[in-house]
């Protein structure tokens, strides 16, 4: 009997420690869409942006590959945006993000919905209930507090609805707004981004849409690990 | 006692109107967005619907072609999809001028070995000169007051 009862709290052992080992979790390493931007300036002038967008966290790059205005791809690669037309490197240069801080990224963790400021130097500071909304102010870290202000999420049913940034002064300058999510393979992912920026000329609007999500694609290699050519 | 509940209620009236006021933050006018962006849509189907086809190659006297820039705006594409990346500034100087700070800095915002190795490397080459150039300055103070005995 005290044999049997053991046995039992063995097995009970095992199942305890070993089955969250075997929990089904996948991994999300890549993914790809078809992809316009529409920009509207304060000038009148506007522009139109168009082709597919392929990221893949293990090779860090993110490559544009873009069908109009023109035919070009460009691939960013740590801080460093690269622009290949016909096969030659057009431009290189400095920009201000890394693939792995981009919503591309945040979508593939499953963590868009607080548009990755978990893990950035802003802290969540208040959180209110509006409606069906829940918003949450985050604040920068006094270091930083003197060049970026607070930011606003806005989430509904857990999932991220916009985003507003704000300058030291309290002055908006920045909101996105997040809507129509796509669903593929568990992953969620806005089909439209509607950015307003606040300028001293006035505002403008962008308009990201996207499409034909896939998710963990196994082919296109070459694709997602775009070989930038020399210059 | 009735002045606190006042201004208890009074606090709770103001975070309402103020949680009211960045819930409308995020409301889309659909329709304004619409007239706003009839000609962009308008060229968007026009290109799908002729796949392949580049700006260079339409009529440049089409109607949906007025106003338009002929290149794209990449600093506009990429800053709708930035997270919070480390203000932009390159991994190594964050290390090299923030030091262990800096490191914290790239390790949570970036998330990335590799850039929280750059960092690391920022880091110690300017306290590797900053500690050279220190030990230099002690010798040579040392060397000067030796030599004035």
């Amino acid at each position: 009997m005290i044999k049997q009862k053991l046995h039992s709290f063995f097995l009970l052992l095992v199942f305890y420690f070993v089955l969250p080992n075997f929990s089904i979790g996948q991994h999300f390493f890549r993914m790809r869409a078809d992809f316009s931007i529409k920009e509207k300036f304060n000038d009148g002038k506007m522009s139109l942006t168009m082709g597919s967008v392929l990221y893949d966290r293990t090779f860090k790059k993110l490559v544009y590959h873009v069908t109009f205005p023109e035919k070009e791809d460009w691939v960013i690669v740590d801080t460093v945006f690269n622009r290949i037309a016909k096969g030659k490197l057009v431009t290189r240069q400095t920009v201000p993000m890394l693939p792995s801080s981009t919503i591309f990224e945040f979508a593939l963790q499953n963590n868009l919905n607080n548009f990755g400021l978990e893990k950035s130097y802003y802290t969540l500071s208040k959180v209110e209930k509006s409606g069906d909304m829940v918003l949450t102010t985050w604040l920068p870290d006094k270091r930083m507090a003197k060049v970026t202000g607070k930011i606003i999420v806005s989430k509904k049913d857990g999932r991220l609805v916009g985003v507003a940034f704000y300058t030291p002064k309290n002055e908006l300058v920045k909101k996105q707004i997040f809507k129509g999510y796509l669903k593929v393979s568990g992953i969620e992912f806005p089909s439209e981004i509607i950015e307003t920026l606040y300028k001293l000329g006035g505002k403008e609007t962008k308009i990201s849409t996207f499409k034909n999500l896939r998710i963990n694609e196994l082919k296109d290699d070459t694709l997602y690990n775009f070989s930038i050519p020399a210059k | 006692m009735k002045k606190v509940l006042f201004t208890a209620l009074l606090a709770l009236s103001f975070n309402l109107c103020n949680a009211t006021e960045n819930a409308d933050l995020f409301k889309v006018d659909d329709q304004e967005i619409n007239a706003e962006f009839a000609q962009l849509n308008e060229l968007e189907q026009f290109v799908e619907a002729n796949e392949g086809l580049t700006l260079s190659e339409i009529n440049a006297n089409n109607p949906l072609l007025q106003n338009l820039n002929n290149s794209s705006d990449i600093l506009g594409v990429l800053s709708t999809l930035r997270g919070e990346p480390p203000l932009g500034i390159p991994s190594f100087a964050w290390g090299a001028c923030f030091g262990v700070v800096g490191i914290a800095i790239v390790y949570f915002v970036a998330d990335d070995r590799e850039e929280t190795k750059k960092a690391l490397t920022g880091c110690v080459i300017v306290e590797g000169a900053l500690l050279l150039l220190y030990v230099v300055v002690w010798v040579v103070i040392l060397g000067t007051g030796f030599g004035a005995f």
